[in-house]
């Protein structure tokens, strides 16, 4: 009798499940309230998480393992960017943890992605809501490579994101600088932000750390320019 | 919380629900506690990996009039499961064992979901069905049968209503 692949593998979620989600979903909140500020999940949000890994080895990030970990229930859904095969492991995961089903892009109320994956035609695809029900407007959780640039970037595929963010919860603005980000995403967003109420929101994330852009942030991109 | 069909883990959903791994998992939810107690006080120590630390929750039962009809919900119950995975010190082969019981007995339902992830390793496999599956399997079916006999002893035979009971 063979054990299915995936549970013999399978990762371990929080060691205290409640006092974890509280934490993370904590988290959550002051990073949505304060956007564009990088925030630290405390310990107690990720002990004892094992965040799974797709065909190709990459693991999720930690913050975006809890923080999916947090918000996904048999109620909600999800859509993994990439090739279905790589990404059978993510989807077990989070099936088993949450019991959350896998949807098509065009469906799917959370959306996790690699930074370079996720360019302007992603972010179309996914349910972006509507007037009467804002609320249907899909979450998109990107895997980056880092916030704050590094200055000698020599081609510019790798040169630094830097965003100027304005809106609720950011005092005059906030100046964010992002590793592994498309540009051609920042541009979409710059321009869609006409569109709110409807819209994607955004949570980045990166090791331990996290940072929220919900659709009310008006936001421009400073550089690269193209 | 409510439990979800779908959220069982899908290492059942290829197995006909016939199955001996079905089988083995009705017998040790219906076992007595002190009779599943003892057996697991009788394991040696062994390294389960809680992937699932028992928790209870609520799941809607379906059922239908005389068994044909359209379902319809009959009410909720409250269940508490657990899974836990055993690595084999030897030969490494991993199995993932489940426990669903009805009630709210978080330490009843580890000692089904480990009993579960023993059986199906080879090495427990066939002293646990001897050992362990057989005998709770019999004290289930005797006190079935005592129960159906008390039952019986109480049953009222309507001589004008059923020619065939006034024998």
């Amino acid at each position: 009798m063979t054990t299915n692949a995936h549970l013999a593998d399978l990762g371990l979620a929080w060691q205290a499940p409640v006092h974890g989600a509280q934490q993370a979903f904590r988290a959550l909140l002051a990073a949505m309230s304060c956007p564009g500020r990088v925030h630290a999940l405390p310990a107690a949000a990720i002990a004892g998480v094992e965040p799974p890994a797709s065909g190709d080895g990459r693991r999720m990030s930690i913050a975006a393992t809890a923080a999916l970990l947090t918000l996904l229930d048999a109620e909600s859904s999800i859509h993994f960017a990439g090739c279905a095969r790589d990404n059978a492991a993510l989807a077990a995961y989070f099936r088993f943890h949450c019991g959350v089903p896998t949807l098509g892009l065009d469906r799917a109320a959370f959306v996790h992605a690699r930074g370079m994956d996720a360019d302007a035609t992603l972010c179309e695809a996914m349910q972006q809501g509507s007037d009467p029900a804002p609320q249907d407007g899909a979450t998109l959780v990107l895997d980056i490579d880092g916030f704050g640039g590094v200055d000698t970037a020599s081609t510019e595929a790798q040169q630094p994101q830097q965003l100027r963010l304005r809106g609720p919860g950011i005092q005059a603005e906030t100046l964010l600088t992002l590793n592994g980000s498309p540009p051609a995403l920042w541009q979409w967003r710059a321009a869609h932000a006409r569109a709110f109420p409807r819209g994607i929101d955004l949570l980045l994330c990166c090791g331990a750390e996290l940072v929220a852009i919900p659709r009310s942030t008006l936001l421009t991109l400073e550089s690269p320019c193209m | 919380m409510t439990l979800h069909a779908t959220s069982a883990p899908s290492a059942t959903a290829a197995e006909p629900s016939s199955g001996p791994r079905a089988r083995w998992l009705a017998v040790l939810a219906h076992a007595p506690r002190e009779s599943l107690a003892r057996h697991a006080r009788a394991l040696p120590a062994l390294d389960f990996e809680q992937l699932r630390a028992p928790e209870t929750g609520l799941a809607m039962v379906r059922g239908r009039i005389a068994n044909r009809g359209d379902r319809f919900n009959v009410g909720e119950v409250t269940i508490t499961r657990a899974v836990v995975r055993h690595r084999d010190p030897g030969a490494g082969a991993v199995s993932v064992g489940v426990g669903y019981l009805l009630g709210r007995d978080p330490e009843r339902v580890g000692w089904v979901a480990r009993f579960d992830a023993l059986l199906q390793q080879p090495r427990w496999h066939d002293r646990l069905q001897a050992e362990l599956i057989a005998p709770l399997a019999a004290e289930t079916a005797r006190l079935r049968a005592a129960e159906q006999r008390e039952t019986a002893a109480s049953r009222v035979r309507f001589f004008n209503l059923q020619p065939d009971a006034a024998a």
